[in-house]
């Protein structure tokens, strides 16, 4: 890897008591991704916008329909180059509406193991700890 | 100074004469009703021109790209900052109103230096505002923010008894009174201590000037009451001056220090308080309560003072703790070649201690301030609870300790092999993380401090009885930090502060800050939003929740202006105190009694002649 540091997304939906992992579009970054990009990962991660700005970056966007209503689970990880590599998870659920609301997220201010995380969100989704497990790799 | 621009929008206001009496939850109801209408509105308050990339010239060497404000226009801009003749600098360009390029950092060695030391915050788990815009213009903190807040400031009010001429904020030059009511105040703080994972243990009660509200004393213990465990008071002392009782009501309602301003030794370089300061000095001494002096520091100014600031605060190292120096921030519009006149960094202040002094304080014995989080790694790795964590950005402040035995001052560097020690306890972190058992950790700390620390060149206050050993086990072995009021007590802290301004501003710094406002609607601002681009916070916010002067004059029965102090120049300098305190540091009898007085009044600080 040569990046300083690599961030991967990852969406799934419930469906029943599976994850079943969701697939958009990819399209190039621009100025209007910056506020999603500092909500969706640097609130989560730690890593805004502005963090783009002082090296050398490249991001792309995956623009992905979903069909309400939907419980989604992102999966974020970081990898770093010479260091660990971390798992953030974020449940969301999208009413019937279209409107979106945040259940649980293990982002940076929380001190929480992943082992914790799992075991919530695994009780949040109805889903068994394995299935989210797999996912983490 | 005019202000930078005349700012055209709809004002949202309270009738504060009706909402001084209303209960919490009324207050929490309209602070949370108007909080999103007082937020910056793109395409009004500013733009967004993050395209146009500022150029670099031949002879500049690029060390990063970031993001800034048009002092113009506030719009939010890409900016370079690069080296150039051993300097440390930024550049930005707005399309409506053209390049500005500002000092940076006045050394770039010590910028490279500091650089590694930067370690990143956790950020905040509770957040008062959505994120919905870039920074700088979601602030309330959003959750974008990296640190968590060190220290809470609150404004109890926007009265003044002076009346400097460089400030735009007191009530009578802004038009309108602000002083929050105690339910007001408590909604705030109480807003403030919301945080998490680590609330904000630290509140500072500023103004304006503080001491002019006769309900100071609730405003502590409600500080108290609401949790916070350190409080300091921000004052120009000159209330502390005349009234003994105050300070020591002060100290007993909760205060832990005073913040008073000090600019120089002299009335040239300190028409502030100059003739004031002994007697607050005596006063606080008296109370037992410890003061902190913050020289605002500027180039033609005071620049050449402030290696006898620090001889006049180890001389009374009895009760100044420390001395806080802040660079100056410039306000308001002002021309590159009038800017460069006044314009100093915290490695200007370093180099002209260090030549000041003899060469005793070194720039090598000055430390960033994030430097200091493997301390709270360590902590945080040991006890498995989040700690308070010092990460702001590596460019905003730096400190060191000192000394003085014999007449030689010793800076803690000298004693204490710092990277060492904070490298050590990195690594101890990084172990406990990792799983180490923590009492084989702790085993290996007590063992191996010692070596950390040379005992033949400590103060001989700090070798006896192994003190300064003792101290470094009771705060990393058994976690007892009244160990480290014992180590303030025998030491004199110097810190830098260098609050940003439009000329010099990074988004970076502003993202990292841990120093806090509280605002009435209840959104908590990083310092350098809520004073650099003050229209679109400080000033904002605060008007929605004011008085006209009329109504405040009214419901009080006095007027702003009576409460404008006077100097008594004359009786001041004659006074034991004055003496005492500055012998041996100026030649008190050599400055003609007219030239303290014009000095006083060319700062704009009327005097009483008999």
């Amino acid at each position: 890897m040569s990046n300083d540091l690599t961030v991967t997304t990852a969406l799934f939906k419930v469906e029943g008591k599976n994850l079943v992992r969701l697939y958009g579009t990819s399209r190039e970054f621009t100025e209007e991704d910056f506020i999603d990009f500092d909500r969706d990962i640097g609130a989560v991660v730690g890593i805004s916008v502005n963090d783009l700005f002082h090296g050398d970056s490249s991001v792309r966007v995956e623009e992905v329909v979903v069909q309400p209503p939907a419980k989604l689970l992102k999966v974020v990880k970081v990898e770093e180059k010479y260091g660990k590599t971390r798992f953030y998870l974020i449940v969301t659920e999208v009413s019937a509406t279209g409107e979106e609301r945040v259940l649980y997220s293990n982002h940076r201010s929380l001190m929480v193991t992943l082992n914790k995380s799992v075991e919530d969100v695994s009780k949040i989704l109805g889903v068994n700890e394995d299935s989210i497990w797999d996912l983490l790799k | 100074m005019p202000h930078l621009r005349e700012v055209l929008r709809e004002q949202v206001q309270v009738n504060y004469l009706e909402l001084r009496n209303a209960p919490l939850e009324k207050i929490r109801e309209v602070a949370e009703k108007l909080a999103p209408q007082l937020m910056p509105k793109p395409g009004v308050d500013y733009k967004v021109y993050l395209s146009v990339r500022p150029p670099l010239r031949e002879g500049e060497e690029l060390v990063t790209y970031t993001q800034s404000v048009c002092p113009e226009c506030f719009s939010l801009l890409r900016a370079v900052i690069f080296k150039k003749e051993g300097k440390v600098w930024i550049r930005k360009v707005c399309p409506e109103h053209g390049e500005f390029e500002e000092l940076y950092f006045g050394d770039a060695s010590t910028y490279e230096r500091y650089r590694r030391y930067q370690a990143e915050g956790r950020g905040n788990a509770v957040t008062h505002v959505p994120l919905l815009a870039p920074c700088p213009f979601n602030c309330g903190v959003c959750p974008r923010h990296k640190s968590h807040a060190a220290l809470i400031n609150i404004v109890a009010t926007n009265r003044c008894d002076l009346s400097c001429y460089y400030c735009f904020f007191y009530a009578t030059k802004a038009g309108y009174v602000y002083e929050p009511s105690l339910e007001h105040i408590r909604y705030m703080l109480r807003q403030a201590r919301l945080a998490e994972p680590v609330k904000p243990p630290a509140v500072q009660i500023t103004g304006g000037e503080p001491t002019l509200r006769d309900d100071l004393l609730d405003i502590i213990r409600i500080a108290r009451e609401e949790g916070f465990t350190h409080i300091q008071l921000n004052t120009n002392g000159i209330r502390l001056a005349f009234d003994p009782e105050l300070v020591i009501k002060v100290r007993k309602a909760g205060v832990n220090v005073v913040y008073m301003s000090f600019d120089g030794v002299t009335p040239y370089t300190n028409p502030k308080n100059h003739w004031e300061a002994p007697y607050a000095l005596d006063n606080l001494r008296k109370a037992g309560l410890g003061t902190v002096l913050v020289p605002t520091v500027i180039k033609s100014y005071n620049l050449s003072d402030v290696g006898k600031i620090i001889l006049f605060g180890l001389r009374h190292n009895d009760i100044v703790r420390g001395i806080n120096f802040q660079p100056v921030s410039i306000t308001g519009k002002m021309p590159r070649k009038e800017r460069e006149k006044e314009r100093v960094t915290i490695p200007d202040v370093i180099a002209e201690i260090e030549r000041q002094t003899g060469g005793q304080i070194r720039k090598e014995d000055w430390y960033p301030v994030p430097s200091v989080a493997p301390l709270s790694m360590f902590v945080e790795a040991l006890t498995g609870k989040p700690q308070l964590a010092f990460t702001t950005h590596f460019a905003c402040g730096a400190a060191t300790y000192v000394w003085q035995e014999d007449g030689e001052i010793i800076p803690i560097t000298r004693f204490v092999h710092v990277d060492e020690l904070l490298s050590f306890l990195q690594e101890k972190a990084e172990e406990l993380k990792r799983g180490r058992n923590k009492y084989v950790v702790l085993l290996e700390v007590a063992a191996k401090l010692r070596k950390f620390v040379d005992l033949k060149k400590a103060p001989k206050r700090l070798r006896e009885r192994g003190k300064v050993l003792r101290i470094l086990l009771d705060v990393f072995v058994k976690h007892n930090y009244e160990s480290l009021g014992e180590f303030h007590y025998n030491t004199l802290f110097l810190g830098m502060m260098h609050f940003q301004d439009l000329y010099n501003h990074d988004v970076a710094r502003v993202s990292r800050c841990d120093i806090h406002y509280v605002m009435p609607d209840g959104r908590q601002v990083p310092f350098c939003s809520f004073n650099v681009i003050e229209e679109l916070y400080r000033e904002r916010a605060q008007r929605a929740f004011s008085y006209t002067v009329k109504d405040w004059e009214k419901l009080t029965g006095t007027s702003l202006i009576a409460q404008h102090y006077k100097r008594n120049i004359k009786k001041l300098i004659s006074g034991e105190p004055y003496r005492r305190h500055y012998g041996g540091i100026i030649d008190v009898d050599s400055i003609p009694y007219e030239d303290h007085v014009l000095a006083s009044k060319r700062f704009g600080i009327p005097v009483v002649e008999e």
